[in-house]
Parts: structure tokens; C-alpha cells; sequence
């Protein structure tokens, strides 16, 4: 027995990594129900404030995420967009340092489901581009709440956003009810400059690895919410009575999660077996 | 001579900013009641920072073609690599510049092709090969060896089992404040909440130094 | 709607790169410097239509046609420090870019005094946080009475830390040895949280491409 569980020490990483592609799959083919759980307060915190959007003001989302991120952030996009779109709060999209390929992402994302909720792109939202923050993010940040339209002349497309209608409303960030930041790792000049300098409250949208940073500016009440990782989403999901793209991930970790748990128990027993021989080979 | 130049300039770049924010939107109507004035010019500073910044653009690029094309002249092994970074940089470059905006044309297809299909896939798919060494690591090297990492395994586990309904599901029938995700949640807002904001006071301190040094030229070459 | 090539492209692309994981081939470095080239191409097209372009030949372009502000002719002299990043591409002249690189050190350090100040008052403030679970506003209850509890595990976890972490003092004498002791398992936990954390965003990329590839074998056999 001891040296059947000795082997499971040297298991050839190739076995462990079959097991889990089937394991994770197996989710994906058949439906396992599982309770819902309900929302953190970081969740409901940022499902709050949307919410309590007033008719005048406007959302700014953003959305600066590409392909490295995409796991855990598009969720966080799709379930806020929807929310909005539901509560017909109009919203302007912006794509601030990190990454070029952002815009395109969050076009892909927010254009169908804008479309199918009866948004006219220029009038009720807006997809502002690309914004480049190599020689100081904090500059850009405090400039576009200062004015928007300085920063951010044209929109993605290259019209002028004096010819988008929702732009006239839309100067400065006292017109911005919530800045809703997702990426891999939200940086603290939107905290710092947005809710310290103007006041205006921020919310993040981060990834799982990151998010353990972000609870500090929550507890102090910097951050008005924040969705960590398909956790966050598939909870801001749960509340707005959409389950989607963030729901069907987390019912898969929860695969995911246990594979790992198994993997450091099959070897920690094949480690304990091991020394278990060799003391009794003594 | 060009050090101390290089440190004026970098004094001035600072020194706007710094300004700017120290001094107040309007002073004290004792003092005349001014307005601050370097905040009027904000607003092109800021764009004066994003164009010269990416103006830096061209730079990697150049030095990646530079590189590949010295490959492919001086025929050495690789070439065909390099024979590939090139096609697929001129395709792409003149992809993205003539797609339009509102109608699908193939530019449009071969954009979307060479953008979902081949680098939004190659760039998700390298990041999902790291669960792969997730689990090879935790079978190999996650030892409950001491009290300390039984401690962070324990805690590891908490997390890992309260953030996913497989956790909910195995304590759902406990008092709500003994289930596994009001755990992780506690571990994550009082434990984890001290240690992040420790870090940050200290790292804070650190950056308040190193902005200093950098800003009044102690101790740094650039050259 | 996305072209059926782009899915397909993908879906090789994925499995590719997968690839790697039983050994380095050459179809994957094929790959790798297509992407490379892809991503380098596409980012380059990008900086220039929705940054450069709409921010400084516009206004120039609108100067010299007569369309936009005559000031924006101004936006000329940005080419002589945007230039001088170019000279980091010579080893002799390669002292002129750290003219525009010290001015943009210079911009991130005075920045840096404005972000720092505005995020740490807040969170110094926030670490007072209330010990006594007989000040509630209904006087002594269960719930306060673990909210304390919970705040003096925060405060103890936050000086502890900050004493193992900062103060570098010796652990001689229990006085020390044991908060910094205390401090360190603190440590432990936290890290054990970023650890979980680690693995649910690792195991989302997985995920997400998992059912990327599941999806193109559904719509596989749909076709069918």
C-alpha cells in the first residue's frame, strides 16, 4: 500500500495534465447545478451605485483589457453593460493606457448588447478609443476628468465627439456618476485623482490574482465596489437576474478549484508514502 | 555639462505637476485672490506628455524589423521565423489601415482573422498554459511541511473552496457565518485587508523617496 | 458575426500552442513570430489613427488648411522631443534620449507626490477603527461584539506586519520576537489568499479557452 501510494509522488505531469482537461470539461457537457450563493458586499456595493444612477449623469467605463485578461474581465464588462443597459443609463467607453487591442474587445463585447437593448451608438453610449499613458497615467487620468474632450478630441471611429450628441452632456467628470475600471490590474491614480481630487465614486473590475490588493481601498471606502474576477461577475449576474458568461465559468472553477486541491494531496500523500518507505527501509 | 541638463529638465517636468497641485485653485483674498496659473494650461500639458510619449511608437518595432531582417539577409538560422514576423507585421499594418470603419470588406476579414484568430488566441492560450504548471507545482511542491505552510495551505484551501459554489454546496446546510465563503470573505477583508495596507503605507514611504531622488537627480545616470 | 476563418484560425492557433506543453515545435515558434508580428503591426496602426492622429497632425493639418485653430500649428515643435527618443538607436548620440526619458521621470516623480498623498491619508484614517463592542448605537451586541473582535485581528495584523516588514529591528526579547512572530503568520494568510486567488485566475484561462474549443466543436457538428 505504502509503496502503491509512494508512486503517487513521481506522477508523470502528463497524466496530471489529461486529468485535468477531462475534469474541467466536464462541466461544459453536462449541466451540474449548484446553489447560487449570494453577493459580497464589494459586488452589491458597485450594483448600488449603478442603480442609483440619475437620469442627467453618465457612466465612464473603463474598459482596458485584451486577450490576457479576457478570462475574467469580459464577464465583468458583459454583466455591468447589461445592467446599464437595462436601467438605460447611458454610458461613454474608454480605453486608458495598458493595452491598444482594448477598444476592439470592448467593441465586440458592448456593441450586441447595446443593439439588442435599443441603443443608438452617439446618442445614448459611446466608445471614446484608445488613450495613451506611456509618460504618466496620472497626468491622463486627472486630464480627462478635467476635460474630457481635450483628451479624447475623436472617437474610435475618428468622429469628432462634438458630432456625438451624448458628448455635449458630457464635458468633465462632475457629469460622470461612477468611473467603472476593468483590467488586469486597475492602477490607483483612478482612485487617487478620480475619488480623491473630484470626489466621484470608482468601482474596479480586476482579475482573481489581483484583487486581494484592492480590499484595502474598500474597507477605506475609496473604491465604492469592485468584481473580482467570474466570482464577481457571476454574484453582479445573480442580482441583476441575468445568469451569463461569469456564472458558466465559476460552476466550471469550482472543477477547476478542486483539481488543485486533489493534485496537492496526491502529493503530499505520495511524499508522506515516500518517507514513510525510506524511514522503514532504515 | 549634459548631466546637469539632464537633471534641469528633469526638475521642470516635475516641478509643473508638483506645483499645480500644490497650489491652491485661488488664493486667499488677502493675497490678492489670483487663480492658480499653471491650471489653465492643464489641459495641453497633459496632451503635450500623451504625443511626445507615443511618439516613442516606432521604436520597438524598428529595432524587432531590424532585428528580423538581419536574420533573413544574413541567412541564419531562423530565418523562416523571421520570414514570418515580417509577413504577418506588413499584412496586419496594412490590414488594420484599410479596413473601414463601417463596412465589411475582406480587409475586414483578414483583420478580424489575423486579430481574434491569431494573436487574441495565441496570447489566452500561453496565459492557460500556466494552469497546466499550476497543477504540476501543487502536486510537486506544496508541502504541509511546517506550521507556517499550513497556515497559507489552510488558507489557500478556505479561499479556494468559499469563492466557487463547490464550497457553497459542501456547507450549505451550516449557520450562515460557519459557511466557507463567510470565511474566505473574513479572511480577505480583516488578515488580508492589514497585511495589503501595511505594505502599501511602506511602499508608500518608498515611493515618496524614490520620487524625490528621481526628481532632484540624487544619485541616478541616465546616461 | 464573427468569420468562420477567425474561429477556425483560433481554434488551430489554441491547440498549437497547447502543443507546447508535450515539447517545443517548430509549428509553434511559426506561430509565436506570426503573433508577434501581428500584435507589433495592429499596435502600430492603433497609436497612430487614435492617438497621434486625432491629437497632433489634426490640429496641424486643420493650421495649415485653414480649418481648425491657427494655434495648432503650434503642435510642430512636439517633433523635436518626440524625435530624440529615436537616439537611443545610437551608441554615440544615445545620450540625447535621456533628455525626453529624464523629462518624463521628472513628469512621473512629480506625479507621484499627487497620487501618494491623495491615496495613504485616507487609508491611515481608515485603520481607526472601533475596538469597544459596547459603543454601538444599542449598546453591547453579539454582532458588535464580533465586529470588534474582527477589527482587533485587523490592527494587531497591520502593526505586526508593518513591524516584521519595515522596521528592521532584531528579534531579540519576547517583546519583539513575538508580535513579529504574530506579524509573519499574518503574512502567511495573506499570502495564502493571493495564492487561491492565483489559481482561480489561472484556472479562468483555461477555462475560457476550454470552452472556446468546445464551443467550435459544437458548432462542428451543428453544421453537420
Amino acid at each position: 500500500m505504502v509503496d502503491w501510494l509512494a508512486k503517487l509522488e513521481s506522477l508523470d505531469r502528463r497524466w496530471l495534465y489529461g486529468g485535468t482537461v477531462l475534469v474541467l470539461l466536464v462541466p461544459f457537457v453536462v449541466a451540474i447545478p449548484m446553489p447560487p450563493g449570494g453577493a459580497t458586499p464589494a459586488t452589491q456595493g458597485l450594483y448600488d451605485r449603478v442603480e442609483s444612477c440619475p437620469g442627467d449623469k453618465v457612466v465612464l467605463v473603463d474598459s482596458s483589457w485584451d486577450m490576457g485578461s479576457r478570462a475574467e474581465n469580459q464577464a465583468q464588462l458583459e454583466c455591468v453593460v447589461r445592467h446599464l443597459c437595462r436601467r438605460r443609463v447611458r454610458f461613454v467607453v474608454t480605453s486608458v493606457g495598458v493595452t491598444k487591442f482594448a477598444p476592439e474587445f470592448a467593441a465586440r463585447v458592448i456593441e450586441p448588447i447595446a443593439a439588442k437593448a435599443g441603443y443608438v451608438y452617439g446618442r445614448d453610449w459611446a466608445n471614446l478609443g484608445f488613450v495613451e499613458a506611456r509618460g504618466g497615467m496620472g497626468a491622463v487620468v486627472d486630464g480627462l476628468c478635467r476635460d474630457l474632450h481635450s483628451v479624447r478630441p475623436t472617437d474610435v471611429k475618428g468622429t469628432p465627439v462634438g458630432e456625438l450628441p451624448l458628448l455635449d452632456d458630457v464635458r468633465s467628470i462632475q457629469d460622470v456618476h461612477l468611473v467603472y475600471c476593468i483590467t488586469y490590474a486597475p492602477v490607483p491614480e483612478w482612485i487617487s485623482f478620480v475619488k480623491g481630487q473630484h470626489g466621484t465614486p470608482v468601482a474596479f473590475g480586476s482579475m482573481s490574482i489581483m484583487s486581494p490588493q484592492y480590499y484595502t481601498y474598500l474597507d477605506s471606502g475609496q473604491l465604492c465596489g469592485m468584481l473580482a474576477g467570474n466570482r464577481g461577475a457571476a454574484e453582479y449576474e445573480a442580482l441583476d437576474g441575468h445568469p451569463s458568461l461569469g456564472t458558466r465559468l465559476i460552476m466550471a472553477a469550482s472543477f477547476g478549484n478542486c483539481v488543485i486541491i486533489v493534485a496537492a494531496l496526491l502529493g503530499n500523500v505520495g511524499a508522506w508514502a515516500v518517507r514513510r518507505r525510506r524511514r522503514a527501509g532504515k | 555639462m549634459r548631466r546637469s541638463v539632464v537633471r534641469l529638465i528633469t526638475f521642470v517636468g516635475g516641478l509643473y505637476f508638483l506645483l499645480e497641485f500644490l497650489l491652491p485653485e485661488r488664493a486667499p483674498a488677502w493675497l490678492g485672490g489670483w487663480k492658480n496659473p499653471l491650471t489653465p494650461w492643464f489641459g495641453t500639458a497633459t496632451n503635450v506628455v500623451i504625443v511626445v510619449g507615443t511618439m516613442a511608437f516606432l521604436l520597438g518595432p524598428f529595432n524587432l524589423t531590424r532585428s528580423h531582417v538581419m536574420t533573413l539577409v544574413r541567412k541564419q538560422k531562423g530565418r523562416v521565423y523571421s520570414a514570418a514576423f515580417l509577413v504577418a507585421l506588413v499584412v496586419s499594418m496594412v490590414a488594420t489601415a484599410l479596413k473601414p470603419e463601417d463596412l465589411r470588406t475582406v480587409w475586414t476579414v483578414v483583420y478580424e482573422a489575423l486579430f481574434y484568430g491569431v494573436i487574441a488566441a495565441f496570447f489566452a492560450s500561453s496565459m492557460a498554459l500556466l494552469a497546466f504548471y499550476l497543477v504540476s507545482a501543487a502536486h510537486r511542491a506544496l508541502r504541509l511541511s511546517t506550521a507556517d505552510s499550513a497556515l497559507m495551505l489552510g488558507a489557500a484551501a478556505i479561499i479556494l473552496l468559499g469563492q466557487v459554489p463547490a464550497g457553497d454546496w459542501l456547507t450549505c446546510g451550516l449557520p450562515r457565518g460557519l459557511q466557507l465563503r463567510s470565511w474566505s470573505q473574513w479572511i480577505l477583508m480583516y488578515p488580508n485587508t492589514a497585511v495589503q495596507r501595511a505594505v502599501l503605507i511602506g511602499a508608500c514611504g518608498g515611493a515618496f523617496a524614490t520620487g524625490l531622488r528621481h526628481w532632484l537627480g540624487l544619485g541616478t545616470r541616465l546616461e | 458575426m464573427t468569420h468562420p476563418l477567425s474561429v477556425w484560425l483560433g481554434a488551430f492557433v489554441t491547440l498549437v500552442v497547447f502543443s507546447y506543453l508535450a515539447k517545443d515545435n517548430p509549428v509553434y515558434r511559426l506561430v509565436q513570430h506570426a503573433a508577434l508580428g501581428v500584435s507589433v503591426g495592429i499596435g502600430v496602426v492603433v497609436a497612430w489613427k487614435q492617438v497621434l492622429y486625432p491629437l497632433w497632425w489634426a490640429p496641424i493639418q486643420g493650421a495649415v488648411t485653414g480649418d481648425g485653430a491657427a494655434s495648432g500649428a503650434w503642435w510642430l515643435l512636439a517633433l523635436v522631443p518626440g524625435a530624440l527618443w529615436y537616439f537611443q538607436l545610437s551608441k554615440r548620440w544615445f545620450w540625447v534620449s535621456t533628455l525626453v526619458s529624464g523629462l518624463f521621470i521628472g513628469v512621473a516623480a512629480g506625479l507621484t507626490f499627487k497620487t501618494q498623498i491623495l491615496l495613504i491619508l485616507p487609508q491611515v484614517g481608515a485603520s481607526l477603527k472601533p475596538l469597544n463592542p459596547f459603543a454601538g448605537p444599542e449598546g453591547f451586541t453579539w454582532a458588535q461584539c464580533g465586529v470588534c473582535l474582527s477589527n482587533l485581528v485587523f490592527l494587531v495584523g497591520l502593526l505586526t506586519t508593518l513591524l516584521y516588514f519595515f522596521f528592521s529591528v532584531r528579534a531579540e526579547g519576547r517583546l519583539v520576537r513575538v508580535p513579529m512572530r504574530v506579524g509573519r503568520m499574518m503574512l502567511m494568510v495573506c499570502l495564502g489568499a493571493m495564492f487561491g486567488n492565483t489559481v482561480m485566475t489561472r484556472m479562468a484561462y483555461l477555462l475560457e479557452r476550454l470552452q472556446f474549443l468546445y464551443g467550435t466543436v459544437q458548432s462542428l457538428f451543428a453544421r453537420g
